[in-house]
Order: structure tokens, then sequence, then C-alpha cells
């Protein structure tokens, strides 16, 4: 008499930890959208700074762990359930966009995507022409930030 | 206003993309790309936060590189002298900095 199949828990709760962690990774870009500023949070400088490779490493690892639950080890009946089928490449989409563009789905979470108008150039630091651009602007009043992109 | 990325996070590495600036779409803001992360350098690092600016609030602890923060300079004031304000993290401080710049 063939086993019974059994329910893919494993699976199941492998991807909504991957996506549990990765949205934790990510937690120092929410909120995003500020009046002038649109990047790093109080999540990013006390939490995320620190956690967020290993969160990171752990999104793939159950990703990883989810998908061999799936189709290789084929123990479950899991491909058939939709809806953890879903959730397992909704999964693995949400973390491949994050490690590809990390900056663009951050923002994205945010609720908030680089505006492509009026956008400006980026200019390599150097550490001389910043102080005569400072300088040369001294007649008003000037901020200095520095962001992590994401 | 001056916004220097640098890339502080597990998540920053690469090349930064042509948006960034997108993030900041403020027609005031220019854009600079810090990857050996020198200006937190000039500065004189994190030990140095506190002769950044007259006041300072600082919401976190930073490791080992200034990021997150905005500093104030009003008119006349020239680059190394301090600022007036200091903010950290920035989306913290965002009505101060409203209202300051």
């Amino acid at each position: 008499m063939p086993e019974p199949i059994q329910p893919a828990r494993g699976s199941a709760a492998a991807s909504i930890a991957s996506v549990a962690s990765l949205i934790a990774a990510l937690s120092c870009c929410l909120p995003l959208g500020t009046l002038l500023m649109a990047a790093g949070s109080v999540g990013a400088s006390v939490f995320s700074e620190y956690l967020r490779p290993w969160l990171l490493a752990f999104s793939a690892a159950s990703l990883v762990f989810a998908f061999v639950q799936t189709y290789v080890r084929r123990r479950c009946d899991f491909r058939h359930r939709r809806t953890r089928t879903v959730l397992l490449w909704f999964s693995a989409a949400m973390v491949v966009t994050m490690l590809a563009s990390p900056a663009w789905f951050t923002g994205l979470l945010a609720g908030r995507l680089p505006s492509w108008s009026n956008s400006g150039e980026l200019i390599a630091f150097d550490a001389a022409s910043f102080a005569r651009d400072f300088n040369a602007a001294s007649g008003e009043t000037r901020l200095v930030v520095l962001l992590s992109p994401t | 206003m001056f916004i220097v990325w640098e890339p502080v996070l597990a998540t920053d590495w690469g090349s930064p993309s042509r948006s960034l600036p997108g993030f900041v779409a403020d027609p005031r803001a220019r854009h600079y790309w810090d990857p050996d992360r020198r200006l937190s350098a000039e500065f004189g690092g994190v030990g140095a936060l506190d002769r950044l600016a007259g006041a300072r609030s600082v919401g976190f602890r930073m490791k080992d590189v200034i990021w997150d923060i905005a500093v104030v300079y009003p008119p006349g004031l020239i680059w190394g002298q301090p600022g007036t304000a200091l903010f950290a993290p920035v989306v913290k401080f965002r009505e101060q900095l409203a209202a300051s710049f």
C-alpha cells in the first residue's frame, strides 16, 4: 500500500520564510518616500544594517529548500497545489529581482519608484571638486546628505 | 543640495543605476557617487560625528561609515567648517530638514 502523500508544509513554510526574510532584509527602506530624501530609515540603521546579509542569505536558502522539496525530492503533491506553487515562484521572483536590482526593488516596496524625468546626473565624487561646488554655493543654505542606494 | 551616494549595505554591490538620482528628484540636488566612501573619511569617520555640526540629532549607531545623515550649512560657511545641524537617519528628521532648507 503506497504511503499517503504528506502535506508540503516544509516547502510552503520555506516560501513564506523566504518572503518574510526578504521583506525584513529590505525593511530599511520602508518607508522610502520623504520630502527630500528617499533612502534609509531607522530600520536600516538599527536593524538591517547588520542583519541584512544574513536575512538575504536566509531568503536564498529558504528558496532553495522550497525548490528542492518541490521539484527534486517530489515526495509531496506541492506541484499540484496552485497556491503553494504560485507562492514559491512569487518568492523566487522577488528574491531574484531584489538581488538583481536592489535599489529599484526597495523603491517599489516603499511605493516610490525613481523619477526618470529631471532625475539629474550622477557625478563621480572627487573631494576637491566637491569642495569647490560647495563653496560656490556659499550664498545659500546647503544640505549635504550621505545615503546608501538601497 | 548635495546628495552623496555611497555603498554601505550588503545590497549596495555593483555600479549604481542611472536612475539612482531619480529617488531624490529635486532640481536643486547635485548627485555624487562615492564608491570609496571618501566623503565619510574626509568627515573624519564615525568618531568625528560630534564635530560635524553644532546641533546633532542622531537616532542610530553607525558602525564604521558615516551614512544616512544630512548636515545643514547656512550661507557663508565654507567647506571644512562645521554645519549648524546634523540629522540621522534622514527619513526620521525629514520635517526638520524641510524646515531648515
